[in-house]
């Protein structure tokens, strides 16, 4: 049966009244159970004490059970059920602590009694008083000290000398005896209160923080919104730019070349030569705005991830760089089964076009381009590598050729765009995974990138068959 | 709550109900077992080897040795039933007894002494002048099993601090009134002596 709350109303958890009545009832439920297993070892404590203490009366040679362990048995049954049984059953209900309060100083008075008297016995009381504090309700001190003090009226009356040792008894030997516990029930007050209000400070405190995280939550999505959608306009705009340049440059490159061609043989030599720059300009203007075009795609398009066989982007990837390959005397060697990924296709040729690109673009002088491509399985991911015997990367351009327009200056790398790695970089990011590059100035260099492995378990034959997820 | 208080009614009544209390000769008696001091006031108390109660006798007794140094002479007197109680010469009570400091320990066979001296409830304890005139008898807690202030352990101190220790005590005047307090405890002897049935614990 669940714990229903008491009559109090319940304060809003957002303030800091309504976190402190959270604490205090989590705070009233433990200290609830503490006392249930407490009470519990003490019924079984005075049991096992009134055992090895009185356990049989005697008359002369003849003995029976001792009053003693009949009490602790029943007397201490009685005393410890309701107090454990509401401490399970309402833990946190405002009588429950009451009714546990009474309890143990009930029980104190017969641990008192089972062990003679011993003024050792006596701590119980005040030990109880200390861990009753644990509930932060000064209330349930002031229940604690009724009964003892009912306890000492009522047997001083009745039976002064279980309680002074003398027949007759001052009433204010009751006070005298009670006020060693209000003694430290003043202190123990003193001390809840003082805990009760770090409480509100602290509450108070959190609830601040809590509203100035909220505050700054709410800035930081709408910053990050702001910023978003500026990203989103530049990608646009670039993507515009790069389209609408790529109309006036194909009118220069093509004018060029039929000036080239029907007019030629009426150029000087200068003017063949300026001729020339015109069109290599233009060449390296149409390859500067492909690759433009080629990252603002891979930045903004939607990509449908599916399995794809790096072996099969690889080889086309080969195909297209066939002359290249054939021209600088290349060998590729590559792993019978390099694996399947989850990925785009179109894009993934791209990315090998662009590692296998540079490799060969990058190799020594008079020494022919040797690439390996190669994969190892790293967790659920494929690693997919291309290791050349290029000029190498220095470390400190490690991180930097992956940036937009950086590029290691070297005189090879005087006509690259500065956007081939910055897209291969793009491209496997958006698609989840990750990339790097390990590399020796003078020995070569190994890129690899890494995506999420898909287990073979057939042949795939089409790569549109099996849509995974949407990556936006 | 009804059942609590009954409970603990049932329990005071029980702690507070004094045990039987005998004729206890104004002069010493005779026997073979103990002797009267010479120099002190002779206390004896008489235990049942397995009384659980007479703990808190034994505590009080010790805490008089305590207060009360060399004022007088304790013994310990153990009713031992019969041939077949020897391990009761041995009990955990017994070997309490044994360690409370310049007290002897003696075992009255069948409570012979005991009942010479009106014992019936374990824990009573006689005071003797060096005379033998009977100066206490009683008890010397305030309740079964329980230690703390009571009358005849105030009583018993205040004999033995007042009595003079020295030899001679021809001009000395004793103490004329004797002083008596319950006694709690179990009792020395079987209820009916002609049906004894031994029970051992």
């Amino acid at each position: 049966m669940p714990d229903q709350p008491d009559s109090a109303p319940q304060l809003n958890p957002t303030t800091a009244g309504g976190l402190v009545q959270q604490y205090r009832d989590r705070l009233a439920r433990n200290t609830s159970q503490i006392f249930a297993v407490l009470m519990l070892l003490q019924w079984a404590g005075a049991i096992f004490t009134a055992f090895i203490v009185s356990p049989r009366t005697w008359s002369g040679t003849t003995s029976s059970v001792h009053i003693h362990l009949w009490a602790a048995i029943i007397l201490g049954g009685i005393i410890t059920a309701l107090p454990v049984a509401l401490a399970l059953l309402y833990p946190a209900r405002v009588v429950t602590r009451h009714v546990i309060a009474a309890g143990q100083m009930l029980m104190s008075a017969l641990l008192i009694d089972i062990t003679g008297g011993r003024i050792e016995t006596h701590f119980h009381v005040f030990g109880s008083l200390a861990i009753l504090a644990f509930y932060r309700d000064w209330r349930v001190l002031i229940t604690a000290t009724i009964v003892v003090y009912i306890d000492h009226v009522a047997r001083g009356l009745y039976w002064p000398q279980s309680v002074y040792g003398v027949l007759y008894a001052s009433p204010w030997r009751a006070v005298e005896h009670a006020w060693w516990v209000g003694f430290e029930v003043v202190f123990l007050t003193i001390a809840i209160r003082h805990s009760v209000s770090e409480m509100y400070e602290i509450a108070s405190r959190q609830v601040e923080l809590h509203d100035s995280n909220s505050k700054i939550e709410a800035e930081v999505k709408e910053r990050t919104a702001e910023l978003s959608s500026i990203n989103k306009q530049m990608e646009t705009f670039c993507y515009s730019m790069s389209h609408d340049l790529k109309a006036p440059l194909r009118g220069i490159h093509s004018y060029a070349q039929i000036l080239a061609q029907d007019h030629g043989n009426e150029l000087t030599s200068q003017a063949k030569d300026c001729l020339g720059r015109i069109q290599e300009s233009a060449t390296k203007m149409n390859r500067l705005l492909n690759d433009l075009l080629e990252y603002s795609r891979v930045s903004t398009a939607k990509f449908t991830v599916v399995p794809v066989e790096i072996s099969k982007v690889t080889n086309e990837a080969v195909r297209l760089l066939a002359a290249e390959i054939q021209e600088q005397g290349a060998t590729i060697k590559l792993e019978p089964d390099l694996g399947i990924v989850l990925g785009h296709e179109a894009t993934l040729i791209q990315v090998m076009l662009n590692l296998l690109g540079n490799a060969l673009r990058y190799g020594k002088l008079g020494v022919p381009p040797v690439l390996n491509v190669r994969s190892e399985t790293c967790g659920n991911r494929l690693r997919i590598s291309v290791a050349d015997n290029g000029v190498g990367i220095a470390p400190e351009y490690h991180q930097k050729i992956f940036e937009i327009f950086e590029r290691v200056p070297t005189p090879k790398t005087q006509d690259s765009t500065g956007i081939g790695l910055a897209i291969f970089s793009k491209a496997i990011e958006r698609l989840g995974g990750s990339v790097g590059v390990e590399s020796t100035p003078g020995i070569g260099s190994t890129f690899w990138f890494e995506l999420p492995g898909v287990a073979a378990v057939a042949p795939i034959a089409n790569s549109d068959a099996q849509v995974t997820a949407t990556v936006n | 709550m009804l059942a609590i208080g009954l409970g603990l009614h049932a329990l005071m009544h029980y702690n507070g109900r004094a045990g039987h209390a005998g004729v206890t000769p104004l002069a010493w008696p005779s026997n073979d077992t103990v002797t009267l001091a010479a120099s002190n006031p002779t206390l004896i108390m008489f235990a049942h080897p397995q009384c659980p109660c007479t703990k808190a006798s034994l505590g009080e007794l010790e805490s008089l040795v305590a207060k009360a140094p060399g004022r007088f002479e304790g013994i310990i007197l153990f009713n031992q039933p019969g041939r077949n109680f020897q391990s009761w010469t041995n009990s955990a009570l017994v070997k309490s007894a044994r360690t409370i400091p310049s007290v002897h320990i003696f075992f009255d066979y069948d409570g012979t002494v005991a009942k010479k001296f009106g014992a019936e409830t374990s824990g009573y304890t006689v005071v003797y002048s060096r005379d033998g005139q009977l100066l206490f008898s009683g008890g010397i807690t305030g309740s079964r099993g329980h230690l703390g202030d009571n009358t005849g352990f105030q009583a018993v101190l205040n004999i033995v601090n007042v009595t003079p220790t020295y030899v001679s005590a021809s001009h000395v005047t004793m103490p004329s009134s004797r002083s008596t307090a319950p006694v709690f405890g179990c009792e020395l002897f079987d209820q009916c002596p002609t049906s004894q049935t031994a029970r051992r614990n």
